[in-house]
């Protein structure tokens, strides 16, 4: 399990990165991609998501539509044009920070992420 | 795919709202994610009930009221308002209270209007407010809250302020409220506060710029006591105008004794007596001038001051309001541009009943009476009797000299009584 204080800074290029690639996805969507992609090694708990979602939404750099399923409604995110650049600066930019975080911790030629 | 019957979505939907959930939008959402969950859980073969269980740590220990108020903070949607609301109020009530400050000099009417808006504004409205937007300013930066500081803070703020709109006003409690607001400064606010930037190493300048406005307050609080002082002169003053009417009371009515039984003594001279009627028939008169004079004054201080005038033409000045008007005098004595003064009249009965009492007084009265009903100018810079007696001065005052000449011509008339019978 990735530790929750690493995954905070990340989160939010995570769900860019995720909506970038899926276009239009709900939060459970989000959480059941994130555990497939790492084969359960993250698992976000909804109080991150949720919270970091609507940041998000605030800051326009996503949008939402709700649909209703029956009784309940579900909403879903996609990126707006802005959200899209974001993404990617977002990854660039973490992509840079785990180049030098290995460069400075030494993690040796493992890290091949470039 | 399972789906969830509405029934389940029914006991889910309530069990977020046990919750106290309240933004709609993340309510939704949780309670998709909830049914997701448990849609996942039984399309593993898991019964509905038994899947319930499995997510139910999820509702517990107010989790998803934290997540509602992560996510506000985050998106910030109250805590702006709040802040705008802040930045708009702090502007309005200030200029509201400066405007009434203003209003109140020039003495013109709607000044309390503005003071007690400005006030509660400020008190009740701004104060909370300012507070309540720091203390998550605070909270954002992931640092504890004081909110024992913040507490006292408002309400101490809240009684101090109450009091000094109340002290303007002259309602009466505004030394109550001032006086609980030194004491929870000084035995509460103060100790907190300097508890308070002990710990916080941070905020040092911030929290010692605080204690020092406290302390200014804190003098400022002192020194609206001092108002008080001059109230008391305004009520001693009161007292003394009021001791002036009884005493010409006392005198009157002596005077008036004194010639009844004189009318009925068939030894004196009967044109001595014609003589002492005049005198006294002119002093009433003269003395109901001054009355209506001081009537006139004092309903011009104030709208309500009509209750103080007692039909037989007394004035009860315990019910007289704003004894310190400036105004009152000046206006029924000196006029306006449209309407002329008493100021002549007053002038003119003084020297008629000045050469009166020396026309049928004997040479011995004649120094009294000069000096008594002297209203040439002298003290100080040759202005006349009448501008140094009334102008610019506080209705009381004027009361107080009217009452007084009504005091010398009974007295006049008195000796002039006893030298002619």
């Amino acid at each position: 399990m990735i530790s929750k204080d690493l995954l905070k800074g990340t989160l939010k290029t995570i769900v860019l990165k995720l909506l970038e690639e899926n276009g239009r996805m709900y939060g459970y969507e989000i959480t059941r991609e994130v555990e497939r992609l790492t084969e359960g090694k993250v698992q976000l708990s909804w109080g991150a998501l949720y919270p970091a979602l609507h940041k998000l939404e605030t800051d326009r750099l996503i949008t939402s539509e709700e649909e209703s399923i029956g009784k309940r409604v579900r909403k879903y995110y996609s990126l707006t044009e802005s959200g899209t650049s974001a993404a990617k600066e977002k990854v660039r930019e973490f992509i840079d920070f785990v180049t030098i975080m290995g460069r400075v911790l030494d993690t040796g030629p493992s890290l091949n992420l470039a | 795919m399972a789906v969830l019957s509405e029934k389940e979505i029914e006991i889910l939907i309530r069990e977020i709202e046990k919750q106290g959930l309240t933004y709609t939008q993340l309510q939704n959402e949780l309670l998709d994610h909830l049914c997701c969950d448990i849609e996942t859980k039984m399309e593993e073969g898991i019964e509905f009930l038994k899947a319930y269980e499995e997510v139910q740590s999820r509702l517990e220990n107010n989790r998803i009221q934290e997540i509602q108020e992560e996510t506000l903070l985050l998106i910030n949607q109250k805590y702006r308002m709040m802040k705008k609301f802040m930045y708009i109020l702090g502007t309005i009530a200030p200029s509201l209270l400066i405007i009434g400050a203003f209003f109140k000099l020039q003495h013109w009417p709607g000044a309390s209007i503005f003071i007690v808006l400005g006030s509660f504004l400020l008190g009740a409205i701004y104060l909370p407010v300012f507070a309540m937007v720091s203390m998550r300013d605070t909270r954002k930066k992931e640092k504890k809250v004081n909110k024992t500081l913040y507490v006292t803070g408002v309400i101490t703020g809240f009684i101090f302020i109450t009091g000094i709109l109340f002290k303007i006003m002259h309602w009466p409690g505004a030394g109550v409220a001032l006086m609980t607001s030194v004491i929870l400064v000084v035995v509460v606010f103060i100790p907190v506060l300097v508890s308070h930037s002990l710990k916080d190493k941070e905020n040092q300048m911030q929290n010692f710029s605080i204690l020092i406005f406290v302390l200014s307050f804190m003098a400022v609080n002192i020194m609206v006591f001092a108002l008080r002082t001059s109230k008391n002169v305004l009520h001693s003053m009161r007292v003394s105008a009021i001791v002036n009417m009884k005493t010409n009371q006392m005198v009157e009515s002596g005077n008036t004794l004194y010639l009844k039984t004189a009318n009925m003594d068939s030894t004196l001279a009967a044109n001595h007596l014609e003589q002492a009627n005049f005198i006294h028939e002119q002093t009433a008169e003269f003395h109901e001038f001054l009355q209506e004079l001081m009537i006139d004054i004092v309903k011009a201080s104030h709208k309500d001051n009509q209750h103080a005038i007692a039909k037989d033409g007394s004035i009860d000045l315990t019910k007289a309001h704003h004894l310190d008007n400036h105004k009152s005098t000046a206006l029924i004595l000196f006029g306006t541009e449209l309407e002329t003064g008493k100021a002549p009249a007053l002038i003119e009965s003084i020297e008629t009943h000045r050469e009166l009492l020396l026309s049928h007084a004997g040479s011995n009265l004649d120094e009294q009476i000069n000096a008594m009903l002297d209203i040439s100018g002298s003290y100080p810079n040759e202005k006349t009797w009448l501008i140094r007696t009334f102008e610019q001065t506080p209705m009381i005052a004027a009361i107080i000299s009217l009452s007084n000449l009504q005091f010398k011509i009974h007295f006049l008339e008195g000796e002039l009584l006893k030298e002619m019978l």
